[in-house]
């Protein structure tokens, strides 16, 4: 059994190497989403479309609703999920963040939750509103962000991006983990 | 792998969103001063994020330069808003339906609308059953 310092120690190294979500994966013993098979993404020009062909197999379980914080953990887990599908594409280097912009995300099972779907898509539509007696502008909006001369923006960004590097290695965009 | 999930009690009562802030020692956006609540006269909920940093963390402070790099970001940026939204369920004060009637605004003039549009695409599942299942 690992010590508590280790084990801090340990998933300290995991949460960098890896991100959120594969140690959501490794730790609740969840098994990947397959490309090809329990989502498939499908290419028109330069408009991308993922589609979600085994709710449960993409995003978990949905028998284990008990209390209302169960209801968020998944739609947690939804974002995560999707993520991570969308996060093997752009490894694969099959996709980009300009895709993004038009990317379009469908679900295809008729066993799908329209609750959940609907309950994902209202808590991540942030209206943007500022204040009307604010007198920020542009400019300072940009000056949050650094710029940066190491990679170009993407053209549908009126900011630019950012800082610093990652080194996650291109993975593939398909069958990854335990099943 | 068994060590590692019997290990983790806190992964399971806690959440993803408290792992991701102890690793990255970020600070928990305050209700009342980063974001606040109000429950409106048709009886929804509306939240308004007015500390865009404090709530998803700093853009300029976290390393962005791949397109990895925002998708981690945006990963972020679901997590804490989760976490607000679970603070507020945990509180008694939110209830899982009431996300039915739920509005999101920011207020904050300091941030780029662009990181919501992309947060809200990726999220938009458009539910389109075929015949074929």
């Amino acid at each position: 059994m690992l010590s508590p310092e280790m084990w801090s120690g340990w998933l300290d190294s995991l949460q960098h190497r890896t991100g959120v979500f594969a140690q959501h994966v490794l730790l609740n013993h969840k098994s990947m989403p397959r490309a090809g098979i329990d989502y498939v993404w499908t290419v028109q020009g330069e408009v991308h479309h993922l589609d979600i062909r085994d709710f449960q197999a993409c995003f978990g379980d949905l028998s284990n609703f008990h209390a209302p914080i169960d209801h968020i953990k998944y739609l947690e887990s939804m974002c995560l999920y999707i993520l991570y599908i969308i996060t093997q594409r752009i490894k694969s280097g099959r996709m980009t963040l300009v895709n993004i912009a038009r990317l379009t995300v469908g679900c295809s099972d008729p066993r799908a939750s329209d609750n959940l779907i609907n309950d994902l898509h209202r808590i991540t539509n942030i209206i943007y509103q500022p204040q009307p007696h604010n007198t920020v502008d542009q400019t300072q909006v940009n000056a949050m962000i650094p710029h940066t001369n190491i990679a170009p923006p993407p053209p549908h960004f009126t900011g630019d991006l950012y800082t610093s590097a990652s080194h996650i290695p291109p993975g593939p965009d398909g069958p990854v983990g335990h099943r | 792998m068994d060590q590692l999930a019997t290990a983790s009690p806190s992964q399971h009562s806690t959440g993803l969103l408290v792992q991701h802030e102890r690793f990255k020692h970020e600070h928990k956006p305050q209700e009342g001063k980063d974001y606040a609540w109000e429950v409106m006269d048709d009886g929804h909920s509306h939240l308004d994020i007015q500390n865009f940093s404090a709530c998803f963390g700093n853009p300029a402070f976290i390393p962005v330069l791949t397109d990895l790099d925002y998708i981690q970001y945006m990963e972020s940026m679901c997590l804490d808003l989760l976490y607000i939204i679970t603070q507020r369920i945990n509180t008694g004060r939110l209830r899982a339906e009431d996300l039915q009637r739920i509005r999101i605004t920011c207020s904050d003039p300091l941030v780029l609308p662009r990181y919501f549009e992309d947060l809200n695409t990726i999220t938009r599942v458009v539910h389109l059953p075929t015949q074929a299942h």
